[in-house]
């Protein structure tokens, strides 16, 4: 590997993050809280730190599989860190392990906090939590990408290592410009829905942050009871919207765009993601329904439609606890956090299309017990899908329950209740935030143990990052010399 | 006239026979030099042992003088350039084969230096689908782009219509009953008149709209077909063309062949079908896959002695139609008495095609009916031909040929003694061997006296 290379990337993410940090330092003077100095100094040491990384390292114009990998793991942990420092210096969060761990919740769009209080935070620092979200929905680095045509080659080494789902369409020839297009898009739909939240009566602050963390489906509030606290139901429907639509591909918003509207219709994926939905809200809100949990059938139809969305996209967002719920709807969110939200998305989870290919897969195997001598090919979106895939998307669900079980038995051992564990686990390795049982949709993650919010930060970047591009980084191979 | 052939495969050789047993002078340009000298031992033509793009190698054999360049090769993108590069230096006419989808616009490329493109196996797969859909059809041809059909059928003993002379059909019908416009009755093919009376096993050649045809198909059988389950053999270019158009007609198709790279390439290209790597003359494994429920058995396999005995051992299990890929005209003539519904030959078919191309004038296309020598030509009626405006009646048209059908730009007309031509239209012409020459002056002479 060419550790060198790395280097100097991991110190141009640093500055790009830096500057970052000065959107806040500039909401916390607007509102005078008084802790501009926090986003500042934090601002400085990333930019020292980067400058001096970038001198450190050598010309990064070729970027190989291995120094991919390399680069965004290393990249994203380098920058929750940083992130977490402006909380920890204001003392806001006065503990380091709780500041990096809400930062990199922040990243990885998972929406999982610590804070039982949040209201009482600082303007400047719920903006930082919102605009960490922002950044690690389409990813820092394709982010980097798009500002700076920084690599030569190797550009798709790290939009495959970074962005989610199996497969990777490229929109344009060059990936630096492909990275445009989608943060353009991802722009696009975030002033959109900002300015729907200020129409239907949030305040301005609230609805730029509220369309951060939809967008990224991140799911942090600046409310303590979340989307909850907001009781105009236009908001809830307007983030409904939104959060549907940042579970979708972007590259198909990207054609919608375009005047190609029938790109959604004619994706076997997205096809999949609405039945998927359409499903779960049934079997979730006609118990709510038939049980009369809400005086009117508007009510039962948003609140059971608004938690579906939110944790099939992974965004987090509640207006509603859920555990309240009939057990059924417990049931069907916990499936659904698995799911997540489809390829190219900033959603998380095991993605759409994985299960689509594995249902297609299973459908093949069935049939050939049938017909023994049958040769059979998956379809997908109209192509044959290479046979290899197949095997690849396998191995990534068995890697994905593996890690899932090992956190449950982890957490189990150290005194979790069952419930409590598998819900932490499938929330953070699922990008998702509340889970079930003592961290469901009113609860918060500050009961945890220091080594057990490291191991759900681990979780949380090893889900955002998709698995291989953290674990391939275990294997000694991948840091030897080529 | 000199003709330039590139490949000496199964295409090329057939060509090469065809064309120099009149007196043409054929080159074959062929890269393998073993091939060349199997070659050399049955035709009569000059061989070049070269590749066939090389620019260097065309200028030697001398492409200004050269009447047809036909490039068939299987590979498309050295028809292709073969072509191009063939035009460059002079050639009058150029034809390529071009297989795949991608590249073939309807016997068109998207370059204009290429006169004509055929694709056998595209042409093959759509004819055995017309015949599928057929009860009764023993061949079939399609004309501009599928508009017009030509079915040929055989009268059973207890048909209705035996007896029957076509001017009785056709008022019985009320005029709604497509021409006939060919008739075959014991290996003599005539082109018949009015009067012509029908007898069992005459084998009739309907011609028109695909609903003429098959309303006359319907008069002579009483029996609509209904097609739901195919299966084929072999997954050979031809196999996966027709698996596809069948598909595209919502039936049911299994695709066998002992091959399994061609399964896994053919299992890629075909959604909906069900790909089975499977010997098609093993039957127990396909009796499992229910060979005996099949409405349709077609074999495609690349052998041709296979290709029979598996429809043999399918009409056995049950299959109702067998429909058979034969190249060898002496195994054709056999088909019928073992009980095969239908012959396709490709090649033959490929090898007519071009031949008649040669005879640049008019030709639009060119058809060989079964394995008589009779023809169907497609010609397109200069402005100033001297039929233009005149009822056909009054055309003294030569005697052993008829108009079948008139294409017009928007719709086909069932010809009658009233027709009147206009500058652009398309006339389907069958024509007996020993009137073609003059059926040949009749569309091209004009164009001389002007």
């Amino acid at each position: 590997m060419n550790k060198r290379a790395v280097i100097r990337v991991l110190g141009f993410l640093l500055g790009v993050t830096s500057l970052g940090l000065l959107a806040p330092a500039l909401v916390s003077a607007l509102y005078r809280d008084g802790d501009e100095w926090s986003f500042l100094a934090t601002a400085a040491i990333g930019a020292a730190l980067g400058g001096l990384l970038w001198r450190l390292g050598s010309s990064a114009r070729e970027i190989h599989v291995r120094e991919g990998f390399a680069v965004v793991t290393l990249g994203w942990l380098t920058v929750g860190l940083l992130g977490g420092l402006p909380a920890w210096f204001s003392g806001q969060i006065p503990c380091f392990t709780d500041a990096v761990f809400e930062s990199i919740s922040g990243f990885t769009t998972t929406g999982a906090s610590i804070l039982a209080d949040i209201e009482s935070r600082s303007h400047g620092l719920l903006f930082w939590r919102s605009l960490t979200h922002w950044f690690g929905g389409m990813g820092i680095v394709l982010l980097a990408l798009a500002i700076l045509p920084l690599l030569g080659v190797g550009g798709m080494q790290l939009f495959r290592a970074e962005v989610p789902g199996p497969l990777h369409e490229r929109l344009t020839p060059r990936i630096s410009q492909t990275a445009k297009l989608l943060w353009g898009v991802y722009v696009l739909l975030t002033v959109l829905e900002a300015a729907a939240l200020r129409l239907a009566g949030m305040s301005l602050f609230d609805a730029i942050c509220h369309a951060f963390a939809t967008m990224a489906t991140g799911g942090f509030s600046t409310r303590n009871a979340s989307v909850g606290a907001y009781a105009n139901p236009a908001i809830h429907w307007i983030i409904i919207v939104f959060m549907f639509l940042a579970g979708t591909n972007f590259t198909l918003h990207y054609l919608a765009l375009r005047g190609k509207l029938r790109a959604y219709t004619r994706d076997d994926e997205f096809r999949f993601y609405f039945s998927v939905i359409a499903i779960a809200f049934v079997l979730i809100s006609l118990p709510l329904v038939l049980q009369q949990v809400y005086p009117t059938l508007e009510q039962a139809a948003r609140h059971g439609l608004f938690q579906t969305v939110s944790i099939m996209t992974t965004t987090g967002f509640v207006t509603a606890d859920y555990l309240l719920w009939p057990p059924v709807a417990h049931a069907v969110l916990l499936v659904l956090m698995a799911v997540g939200g489809c390829a190219g998305s900033t959603g998380g989870g095991i993605k759409v299309v994985r299960l689509l290919i594995l249902f297609k897969a299973a459908k093949s195997e069935l049939q050939k017990l049938l017909h023994p001598r049958a040769v059979t090919t998956l379809w997908f979106n109209g192509r044959a899908v290479p046979a290899q895939l197949a095997t690849n998307v396998l191995g990534f669900l068995l890697l994905f329950m593996l890690i899932y079980i090992a956190g449950i038995v982890v957490l189990t051992l150290s005194g979790h209740d069952l419930l409590s564990a598998v819900g932490a686990t499938a929330a953070t390795l699922g990008n998702i935030g509340p889970g079930l049982g003592s961290v469901g949709p009113v609860e918060n993650y500050a009961h945890f143990l220091g080594w057990e919010k490291w191991l759900l930060m681990f979780f949380m970047v090893v889900g955002r990052l998709e698995l291989y591009t953290v674990l391939v980084l275990f294997l000694p191979e991948a840091w030897r010399r080529t | 006239m000199k003709i330039v052939i590139i490949g000496g495969g199964a295409v090329g050789l057939d060509l090469a026979r065809n064309l120099s047993a009149t007196d043409n002078d054929v080159v074959l340009v062929e890269q393998d030099a073993g091939v060349l000298q199997q070659a050399q031992e049955v035709l009569d033509c000059r061989f070049v042992a070269a590749n066939g793009v090389s620019p260097a190698a065309l200028s030697e054999i001398g492409m200004s003088d050269c009447d047809l360049f036909a490039a068939v090769t299987n590979r498309d993108e050295v028809n292709i350039i073969a072509c191009l590069t063939a035009r460059k230096l002079g050639a009058k006419v150029t034809t390529a084969r071009v297989r795949d989808e991608d590249y073939y616009l309807g016997g068109h490329t998207v370059f204009p230096e290429i006169d004509l493109a055929i694709n056998p196996d595209h042409e093959a797969a759509h004819r055995i689908r017309e015949i599928l859909f057929r009860a009764g059809a023993r061949e079939a041809y399609l004309f501009a782009g599928g508009r017009v059909l030509v079915v040929a059928a055989t009268v059973e003993p207890d048909s209705e219509v035996v007896g029957k002379s076509l001017r009785d059909l056709n008022t019985e019908s009320g005029g709604a009953i497509a021409l006939v416009t060919a008739l075959d009755r014991a290996g003599q093919t005539v082109i018949p008149h009015g009067d012509t009376v029908l007898a069992a096993g005459d084998t009739v050649y309907f011609t028109g709209t695909r609903r003429l045809v098959d309303r006359s198909l319907f008069s002579l059988y009483a029996q609509r077909e209904s097609l739901q389950r195919v299966m084929i053999a072999g997954a050979t270019a031809m196999g996966v063309e027709l698996a596809r158009d069948l598909v595209a007609a919502r039936v049911k198709v299994k695709l066998v062949d002992p091959d399994p790279e061609r399964c896994r390439q053919a299992s890629e290209q075909l959604h909906h079908v069900l790909v089975l790597n499977s010997d098609p003359v093993d039957f127990a494994p396909l009796i499992d896959e229910g060979i005996g429920e099949m409405d349709g058995y077609v074999a495609v396999g690349a052998d041709e002695e296979i290709n029979i005995l598996c429809c043999l051992l399918a009409k056995r299990h049950g299959v109702r139609r067998t429909v058979c890929l034969v190249n060898r005209a002496d195994y054709v003539e056999l088909l019928p008495q073992l009980g095969i519904d239908a012959a396709i030959s490709p090649r033959k078919a490929t090898a007519v095609a071009i031949a008649r191309f040669v005879k640049r004038g008019a030709i639009v296309s060119a058809e060989q009916l079964g394995f008589s020598n009779a023809e169907i030509l497609q010609y397109r009626v200069a402005k100033d031909h001297l039929a233009v405006g005149v009822p056909l009646a009054k055309l003294g048209f030569p005697r052993g040929a008829v108009i079948g059908a008139v294409i017009k730009r928007n719709g086909v007309e069932t010809p009658g003694g009233r027709t009147v031509l206009k500058p652009g239209d398309e006339v389907l012409v069958f024509t007996l061997p020993a009137v073609l020459p003059e059926v040949e002056r009749f569309f091209t002479a004009e164009r001389d006296r002007k």
